[in-house]
């Protein structure tokens, strides 16, 4: 038989399961938001709508102070970031001039195209959402892992199946 | 004569660790691995597993046997996983949004293991080995059906071709070893990743402050006898779910820390000889079903994995075939679990006999404690 329970002793425990859940929505949404990765593609090409001057000559690009990379007119390198903020300094390679930006990316996009013309003019924003042509997935593994107790004829499960229906047109 | 016996009584209570350190020694010769190879093993494997091998205490204390039921929390875990990689989460706040995400779902599966087990009292190992693999049905279905078709991925790269469904095998690049490369530190020639050192002494602080506090206490009086515990007022059925629940939330961390040292997860497999490794580990640690403790885990997990580690190179030294070693070590862990139960049987049931002769002369006091010990154990008369 359950005992009636003190109904501040239930207020209580209600405020403090609330307060729990909160602690964990929050915790969910910081770690999501401080571990979100981007690709950022650091280029150097000259501006398509021609608003901006040549693209520089001769930079080392650095995303917080790690190693820098030196990128050249016409060049496009990547480099995967983590979390949302981010200083980015562009060094001359001739000339010695440093230009350091802070920049906040969105969490909606997972690849981000950072113009380096834009960057040195300091016309914001920096970065657009890039979309790779075809992302080609890598080819499916076969095998079921090591320690398996499978039989040898068996088809792991996530492999494709020879009657798999075929993918469905664009 | 009393020299002997105790002697008897040592090699009896301790055989399993004996036989194996006898042949893990022997095999280390044969193997060709320097003692620096097998020391910084040790050490990466220790941060593996051990947080894997310490949730199994729990369930034990309160008398439920080695919770093979672990592998529901270690799904939890993938599942936390995927959607880590899903959302392009890296490095610890990765980790931690995984556990976040696997938290809740190992709660919900440790009621329902608990909940089963109460159920099936005093078959609790066998009835979580089996709910294991049908929880497992549940999470393939989840995982290779629902996933990408009623539960959306963004992520192209873990999808299976036909639009729906998981990878067979994930890429955690995102989340390798970053735990372990947070804090690793450099001693005589050891790269000791001090970052998981520590979770684990956090866990193991956590399991001895546990077992001090008032629920701690029930689940030990719920270990002991759960008709006394009753008796006592302790809520028997809810101490035994809360034990299942904290085990299955803590394999779902392990296989967290596991997942990320090993650096790519076996979407349908990676946690199906979970339970199986983490008992084999405890019971070669000197651990029993109704006993274990901390050291138990630690020297388990470092004597299973020297094992590991050298059988396959001695097999290949010694007869030229890599795989003889491979099979000896499978062998070798089932034949550890299956020793240690045959030997537990063993002694309840001797413990038995004595307290029977113990009554029968008369006798009480320690007669009538290990018959009552003998009696609550598995397979015991409930």
């Amino acid at each position: 038989m359950k005992t009636a329970v003190d109904p501040k002793i239930r207020a209580r425990r209600l405020v403090v399961r609330s307060a729990l859940v909160l602690v964990f929505v929050g915790l969910t949404a910081l770690s999501f938001t401080l571990g979100k990765g981007h690709s950022l593609i650091i280029d150097n090409r000259d501006l398509e709508d021609g608003s901006l001057s040549a693209a520089p000559d001769g930079n080392l690009v650095s995303i917080d102070g790690k190693e820098a990379l030196e990128i050249y007119p016409g060049d496009r390198l990547m480099e995967k970031v983590l979390g949302q903020r981010h200083v980015i300094a562009v060094e001359d390679l001739m000339g010695g001039n440093r230009i350091e930006r802070r920049v906040t990316l969105p969490l909606n996009a997972d690849m981000l195209l950072l113009s380096v013309p834009k960057l040195i003019a300091g016309v914001e924003p920096y970065f657009e959402p890039f979309t790779p042509l075809n992302v080609a997935p890598p080819p499916e593994e076969g095998g079921s892992g090591n320690n398996s107790f499978t039989s040898p004829d068996a088809v792991a499960p996530g492999a494709e199946s020879p009657e798999a229906p075929p993918a469905p047109a664009p | 004569m009393s020299g002997k016996k105790s002697l008897g009584r040592f090699f009896t209570e301790n055989a399993v660790v004996i036989i194996f350190l006898a042949v893990t020694v022997a095999a280390i010769p044969p193997s060709g691995l320097s003692i620096q190879y097998i020391v910084q093993e040790m050490i990466t494997r220790l941060g593996r597993n051990t947080f894997l091998v310490l949730a199994l205490l729990l369930p034990i204390y309160a008398g439920m046997g080695l919770n093979f039921g672990m592998t529901l929390g270690a799904m939890s875990g993938q599942i936390g996983l995927i959607l880590a990689i899903n959302f392009n989460i890296g490095g610890v706040p990765g980790l931690v949004f995984a556990a976040l995400v696997g938290t809740p779902i190992s709660v919900l599966m440790g009621y329902v293991c608990g909940s089963v087990l109460n159920k099936a009292k005093g078959r609790e190992m066998v009835t979580g080995y089996i709910l294991a693999f049908f929880i497992n049905g549940v999470y393939q279905f989840v995982v290779l059906y629902m996933m990408g078709s009623v539960f959306p991925i963004r992520n192209p790269a873990i999808v299976l071709s036909r639009g729906y469904g998981i990878r067979n095998t994930l890429n955690l690049e995102n989340v390798r070893q970053s735990l372990d490369n947070l804090l690793m530190l450099r001693v005589g020639g050891f790269s000791v990743p001090v970052a998981t050192a520590l979770v684990i002494a956090a866990l193991c602080v956590f399991v001895i402050w546990f077992k001090k506090t008032k629920l701690g206490q029930d689940m030990r009086a719920v270990g002991h006898d759960m008709a006394v515990a009753e008796a006592a007022g302790v809520p028997v059925d809810r101490t035994r779910i809360i034990a299942i629940i904290i085990s299955t939330v803590l394999a779902s961390f392990g296989q967290i820390i596991f997942l990320q040292n090993m650096g790519n997860m076996a979407t349908y497999n990676a946690h199906d000889q979970t339970s199986f490794f983490a008992v084999a580990a405890i019971l070669v640690g000197g651990a029993s079903v109704k006993k274990a403790n901390i050291p138990n885990v630690i020297i388990g997990v470092i004597l299973l994995h020297v094992l590991y580690v050298v059988t396959p190179r001695a097999g290949q030294n010694l007869f030229g075939d890599a795989m003889i070693g491979e099979y000896f070590r499978q062998f070798i862990g089932y034949g550890v679990i299956a020793l240690t139960l045959v030997l537990y049987a063993w002694k309840a049931r001797a413990s038995a006999a004595r307290a029977r002769e113990g009554l029968r002369g008369g006798a009480t006091g320690n007669g009538n404690g290990a018959g009552n010990g003998a009696l609550a154990g598995e397979g015991g008369s409930k």
